[in-house]
């Protein structure tokens, strides 16, 4: 339904809401003016619906599955007086007790350390307590860290830098799944691009010895990797956002004014 | 105490999980499946209190009349909007009779696409002045190394759009060439660093040296 103007009529369900999109898509482009009132309008919204959203997304991707729905499971456990099945206990074939996968009441354990991060609002007192929360958080978050980083980001970056010269060893171009007869001197020549090009860059970051000889010429040659580098993200954000841009006017043009 | 305390649980949850990946142990291995669990629990309680700081924070400044108070009171409304269309609110799917929910609810639904998604778009693409105005003050061909980054940068933005190819249509292939070779070189070595980088930290936070994540307070 077109509205006498050429725009989308506001008198439908799906008009209004092109409306609201269209109005709070110009009041924010109202910045590049200067900082108004309608720009600080949209901001604050968007503050308090983007927080309201990332928490119902939470409760229901989070804190129902893995919180709430083992707590009342765990109680409904212990109101029928099934003391190792509340806390996640099931027979154990051989014998006895074993731990479940279902973790019931033991998440009263997280429950009491997320609860101790809350101490901070509600009983700056006790807030010492939200330490253990956060050191329990960093510690796992340190611990996972420690092989997945070296695994992925070391080993593996490493591996990358070689493995296209395991064409020339037959045993690991087999391994690697490489074909030595089909690799052309451009496989070649971007292989050993990409090794000097990794070893330059490290070059740059190594402070342990003075930038003079051999160190010096890889530090400059690692300097224009990294140059050409940065210059291809920047191309690339500056795309990105442009084509958001383009996005936005699209929904300016075709859908709120309907022209095209 | 209340310094040394945090610490050791921080040495035990960090050792727990190296061990878990070294170590080929049944129970290890559940219990590390568990923590990420937990783990995922009080990231969310994080969020609560990131969340609660905001309502603190807005809820002040209406209380105090402050400047500005209008737009805090937005905010609140904003909030709440969100968090019952999806938290509270339940209607029906017309088609399947299935309760629909959450993020599913229609008026959850409408507001993520009416207001969230036009608002997050536009502050994002508002960017795109700023960057434009950033590129021309770092895009100076003031050095062998800023022309660099010049050149690359042009490759790579005229190597996407159809402009670039009718300029020359080789364009695309020399900015796929930049990207797969030059640029992973680059991005490569950074990896590497930063990975040792975390690998150094991580240390220090599990042993105990770095304990700046504390904050202050009395030990």
């Amino acid at each position: 339904m077109t509205f006498p103007y050429g725009v989308v009529s506001p008198l439908t369900s799906e008009g209004v809401g092109i409306w609201v999109a269209a109005i709070l898509t110009l009041a924010i482009f109202s910045f590049l003016w200067k900082d108004n009132p309608f720009y600080r309008f949209a901001e604050h919204l968007f503050v308090g619906v983007s927080s309201g959203y990332f928490l119902s997304v939470y409760w229901w991707t989070v804190l129902k599955p893995n919180l709430y729905e083992p707590l009342v499971n765990g109680f409904e456990a212990l109101g029928a007086r099934d003391v190792s099945g509340a806390f996640g206990f099931v027979e154990n074939p051989n014998g006895g007790l074993m731990v479940g996968e279902e973790p019931q009441l033991r998440v009263l354990v997280p429950l009491a350390l997320g609860l101790f991060i809350l101490l901070i609002f509600v009983a700056p007192k006790y807030a010492w307590l939200s330490k253990i929360s956060f050191a329990w958080y960093i510690g796992v978050a340190s611990g996972f860290a420690i092989p997945t980083a070296l695994a992925t980001r070391v080993l593996l970056q490493m591996e990358g830098a070689y493995s296209d010269f395991c064409g020339l060893n037959a045993t690991c171009a087999a391994a690697t799944g490489i074909d030595p007869i089909s690799a052309t001197s451009g496989f070649w020549i971007n292989a050993v691009v990409m090794l000097v090009g990794t070893l330059c860059a490290l070059a740059y970051f190594f402070f342990s010895l003075p930038t003079k000889g051999a160190l010096r010429v890889m530090n400059r040659v690692g300097i224009g990797f990294l140059m050409v580098s940065f210059g291809a993200s920047f191309g690339y954000t500056v795309m990105a956002r442009i084509s958001l841009l383009i996005g936005r006017f699209q929904f300016l043009i075709r859908e709120w004014l309907e022209i095209a | 105490m209340k310094t040394k305390g945090p610490v050791l649980v921080a040495f035990l949850a960090g050792m727990l999980m190296i061990s878990e990946y070294f170590l080929d142990v049944d129970w290890l291995g559940k219990m590390a499946t568990w923590i990420q669990k937990y783990y995922i629990i009080i990231a969310a309680f994080a969020l609560v209190i990131g969340v609660t700081s905001l309502v603190r924070l807005h809820a002040t400044k209406i209380r105090d009349k402050n400047k500005g108070w209008g737009f805090s009171l937005v905010t609140i409304i904003g909030l709440l909007a969100m968090m019952i269309t999806g938290l509270g609110l339940v209607s029906q799917d017309p088609e399947s009779n299935l309760p629909l929910r959450g993020t599913d609810h229609p008026a959850n639904l409408w507001l993520y696409d009416h207001i969230q998604v036009p608002l997050g778009a536009t502050m994002f693409s508002l960017l795109a002045f700023f960057i434009a105005s950033a590129a021309y003050r770092a895009f100076r061909a003031r050095s062998p190394e800023a022309t660099l980054l010049l050149l690359s940068a042009i490759i790579v933005m005229l190597g996407q759009v159809p402009v670039g190819e009718a300029i020359w249509d080789g364009l695309p292939q020399v900015k796929d060439w930049l990207l797969d070779n030059i640029n992973t070189a680059s991005k490569r070595a950074i990896m590497m660093g930063v990975g040792l980088g975390m690998v150094s930290t991580a240390l220090k936070i599990i042993f105990g040296i770095e304990k700046t994540y504390l904050g202050g307070g009395d030990g």
